[in-house]
């Protein structure tokens, strides 16, 4: 019996997140930069080989607008408008046996001190049906996920992330850290 | 993948059973619920109560206060137990922290005992008011 996550980049089709894979952040295409100050305008897995791993599937992205909007490909619409299909990235918890999943947080940080933000990255994030970004830099500033309280053996969790550099090169070091209670 | 849990509870229940997770009633069957949530419908269904409650790995045991504590004090009106995950969504899946933790509830505050999932050695004793 043992706990299992699974992290997808939402598209056409799934692309599965594996443990050595980055989401990469773009301004749309795959490797192109995202200018300094502004919000990535693509999202793509790329495997640690450096290939876009994504590159079939049509993956989803989310731009950050203002505190309660966002785009996803078709203009500035409403955050709590977007659609669980529509949200970039899908988490399931699952274990073998019915569990709950509750006091789910997450957050961003440079890789090393939790409360410390990431390094030279604005990150932020929503769980589907959120009516405002939280601006999740460091574990002080955690977005907090809905409780999922019926006894499942997986639970989904939907999720926009985008980000903006604040200065010039790969901001590779930065991590997010996921956290939840499970019984 | 997260490793399978070494922590078990035990509970003591006020018809005289001790119950161990992953044992008899508190099996681990897949598709059917944790045992932590069979031990809840047991409870329900027979009208009982949890009168002593600790967690064990190996030989070594972390017991919470019971409804006659050992060493006198307080009683607990209930108890909770679940597992706390804190990890890198990325990486090379190390960077993780795993804990089984079992409360001890009063009317004003809880005790918790946290056990250290990983290594099963190491706990920590917490107090969160209400």
């Amino acid at each position: 019996m043992a706990l299992n996550q699974t992290w997808s980049l939402q598209g056409a089709s799934p692309t599965t997140i594996g443990a050595t894979d980055y989401i990469q952040f773009s301004d749309g295409t795959f490797d192109n930069p995202i200018t300094v100050g502004a919000y990535n305008g693509g999202t793509h897995v790329r495997s640690s080989g450096g290939a876009d791993s994504s590159a079939a599937n049509t993956p989803k992205n989310s731009k950050y607008i203002a505190s309660g909007t966002v785009d996803i490909g078709g203009g500035t619409v409403a955050l709590n408008s977007i659609s669980t299909a529509n949200c970039p990235i899908k988490i399931v918890v699952g274990y073998d046996t019915n569990i709950t999943v509750t006091d789910v947080t997450m957050f961003a940080y440079d890789g090393t001190t939790e409360t410390t933000a990431p390094t030279n990255l604005d990150v932020y994030l929503a769980e589907q049906g959120d009516s405002a970004w939280v601006n999740a830099d460091g574990s002080a500033a955690a977005l907090t996920l809905g409780d999922s309280t019926t006894p499942a053996t997986a639970h989904n969790f939907y999720i926009l992330m985008s980000v903006s550099p604040s200065a010039v090169g790969t901001q590779s070091a930065n991590k997010v850290k996921f956290s939840f209670t499970y019984q | 993948m997260i490793p399978e849990s070494k922590i078990k509870f035990i509970c003591g229940l006020s018809n005289g059973e001790d119950l161990v997770e992953g044992k008899g009633i508190l099996s681990i069957v897949p598709g059917e619920d944790s045992p932590w949530w069979k031990l809840q419908k047991y409870i329900k269904e027979n009208n009982l109560k949890i009168t002593s409650f600790y967690l064990a790995y190996k030989d070594r045991h972390f017991v919470l206060p019971s409804i006659n504590p050992k060493f006198g004090g307080e009683s607990p009106i209930s108890y909770n137990c679940y597992r706390r995950y804190e990890g890198d969504v990325l990486g090379s899946g190390d960077n993780y922290e795993h804990y089984c933790v079992a409360e001890a509830f009063y009317p004003t505050f809880k005790v918790q005992l946290w056990v250290d999932e990983k290594e099963g050695e190491k706990s920590w004793i917490n107090i969160v008011n209400l």
